[in-house]
């Protein structure tokens, strides 16, 4: 299968991603000039004063476009990556960033705090209880695949992963069921996921777990590669795949978590980028993270768009729109590679 | 000129509506995020003024529709800012809180009326609402009406043991009875019967617990006008042995009248019911 340059891949990314981004801030609801919209920006990067734009309409480029842009990119391309580390360290095309229990873990997570605490505050502690969630449920997870003797096994890994996220998809379903209105309302809605709780708090958050876990995942692109022969390959290679396994799991369970508790529930991104890239692009991790990660953060970006200007003067919830927009590209894309492949 | 005692209450009202006009302006624009709130603006003469209304709000029987802002917890600031409003006015469930402080923010007065409950907090909400848009005269005149409605309800109140239940019925899903605090309790409560429900908001109920319980009337929860009693009946054929359908209590309700709680529509949809 022919593939396509990785550096030329890249420059289009990121050419994509900074014409997605002047397009987010001059475009919304509010019927904004476009110059002045990104002279605004400019502003108060550069703490230069000269105001073109009348005070609250500032505070909409300001307050609201440019931190749900900022979070659409880093949320995306966190959950992006997470998801190429996931397969990666599962050797499983299926596997996403919820395979190990954390989606459901922060789910349900969120939605105990949903209907358990009174509103004020919920309102508060929801992204805290999803990270705690997802964390713990990766934990578990964990504790039943790991065995003294045999080291971890993925195999146990994956369908422990899926036992605990049906007992948790069983746990929300009743509170669902014991829930009232208004509650069913609030958890359907968060659990639909959606970047207008953007605010500079969760921006830094999601900014330092996404260079940190960028970093630390870079650095381990060659021994991902080595994995891909099989752990025991991997090990003769010198690789610490129990160390890796751990290390990775862990990690990947707190960027979803950090995204899960910014966002709610934003399905797709994780699961199906990663392909995406490796269709484009071939395999080797040291690329496929970091241009997921770009992948991630334009498709997110794309689907923010879209949902804040679709429905005016209200709004879709943004992970119906990844899905919306993600799921048409991804089959063109398996249906042109499958061509080239024949009817493998 | 004579001056005849018809002249002076004439002039008297005139004085008094442009009176009301001085206090606030009439171009005022308003963005209604709660059904109650929607049908007291209509019925103070104001929908001219709406720019924007939830998604539970109905839209004018006829001419332009009115802008939809989406579900009352989760508005968006851009989107209430980009259709200009001067009042946001909603329920105090209204929010998210940080959207409303980029609203208040940008020179929106916001409002959040308490929730009501009962006949008492509908008309205190008539007349916090009449306040805040400066509306005293059209307030006065929605309060005289409503009082005549909940005293002409008084009049023809149900015995106070009627053994009342209010249905919702999830499309042949299954059945769910209205517990306190719920918008169903509040129009059995304005009939003047007593709710058999104790429980709080809607909860599941079998049709056996319903034989059981052998309520005095059934209400039902209907979209729209269609008569869904003999519909109901095909679903749960097992009912036809309580007494609320062998006596023919079966009272379909329009929903709209209850979506936002206790409401003036309720109070109409009340005294439509109460009048059969």
């Amino acid at each position: 299968m022919k593939k396509l340059p990785v550096t030329w891949v890249a420059w289009l990314l990121i050419v994509a991603l900074m014409a997605t981004s002047v397009v987010s801030v001059i475009t919304g609801p509010m019927q904004l000039p476009a110059l002045a919209s990104m002279q605004t920006v400019w502003n108060a990067l550069t703490h230069s004063g000269g105001a073109v734009l009348a005070q609250h309409e500032q505070t909409v480029i300001l307050q609201l476009r440019l931190p749900r842009l900022l979070l659409a990119l880093l949320v995306g391309g966190l959950l992006a990556q997470c998801g190429a580390v996931m397969q990666g360290l599962f050797r499983n095309p299926l596997a996403d960033p919820g395979i190990t229990g954390v989606s459901t873990g922060a789910a349900l997570g969120a939605v105990l705090c949903i209907a358990c605490l009174p509103a004020a505050v919920a309102l508060w502690m929801t992204p805290i209880a999803a990270f705690i969630g997802g964390l713990a449920a990766t934990l578990t997870v964990y504790a039943f695949a790991r065995s003294a003797t045999y080291g971890t096994s993925v195999s146990v890994l994956l369908l422990a992963g899926i036992a605990l996220s049906a007992f948790g998809g069983a746990a929300i379903g009743f509170l669902n069921y014991a829930a009232d209105d208004r509650v069913l309302r609030d958890i359907t809605l968060w659990q639909m996921g959606s970047l207008a709780g953007a605010n500079f708090t969760n921006i830094i958050i999601c900014a330092t777990a996404f260079l940190l876990l960028g970093l630390v995942f870079q650095r381990q692109a060659q021994a991902l590669n080595a994995l891909a022969l099989g752990e025991a390959e991997a090990r003769y290679l010198g690789i610490a795949v129990e160390r890796l396994k751990f290390g990775l799991i862990v990690l990947a369970a707190i960027g979803i978590g950090v995204s899960v508790a910014a966002a709610g529930i934003i399905g797709f991104v994780g699961l199906v980028v990663p392909h995406a890239v490796r269709l484009v692009t071939g395999p080797d991790h040291r690329s496929l993270l970091p241009l997921s990660a770009l992948c991630g953060a334009l498709l997110l970006a794309l689907a923010d768009l879209f949902a804040r200007t679709q429905v005016t003067p209200a709004e879709l919830p943004v992970g119906l729109v990844t899905a919306l927009l993600g799921a048409p590209f991804f089959l063109s894309l398996l249906m042109r590679q499958r061509q080239k492949l024949g009817n493998l | 000129m004579r001056v005849t005692k018809k002249s002076v209450w004439i002039i008297s009202l005139w004085v008094m509506i442009s009176s009301s006009v001085v206090a606030a302006p009439a171009s005022e624009k308003i963005i209604s995020a709660d059904a109650g709130v929607t049908a007291l603006l209509r019925a103070f003469g104001l929908e001219e003024q709406l720019v924007g209304i939830d998604v539970t709000s109905p839209q004018p029987v006829s001419g332009k529709p009115i802008a939809n802002v989406g579900y009352h917890r989760q508005l968006s600031a851009e989107g209430l800012l980009s259709l200009h409003p001067d009042i946001l006015i909603g329920s105090e469930n209204m929010g998210p809180p940080e959207v409303l402080a980029v609203v208040a923010a940008a020179g929106v007065s916001v409002v959040r009326l308490p929730a009501v409950v009962d006949a008492k907090g509908l008309l205190a909400s008539v007349q916090q609402l009449a306040t805040v848009l400066g509306k005293q005269a059209q307030g006065e005149m929605v309060l005289k009406q409503l009082g005549e409605k909940v005293a002409r309800l008084d009049q023809q109140k149900m015995p106070d043991n009627t053994k009342a239940l209010f249905l919702l019925d999830a499309g042949g899903r299954g059945l769910r009875a209205a517990g306190t605090g719920t918008g169903g309790d509040a129009l059995i409560h304005l009939l003047g019967a007593h709710n058999v429900m104790t429980y709080a908001s809607y909860q599941p109920i079998s049709a056996e617990a319903i034989l059981a319980i052998n309520p005095d009337i059934i209400l039902l929860a209907v979209d729209g006008e269609q008569n869904s009693g003999h519909d109901f009946l095909q679903q749960y054929p097992a009912l036809a042995a309580a007494n609320a359908i062998k006596n023919e209590n079966l009272l379909s309700v329009h929903s709209e009248a209850l979506v936002a709680g206790l409401s003036v529509l309720t109070v109409d949809e009340a005294l439509r019911l109460a009048a059969r």
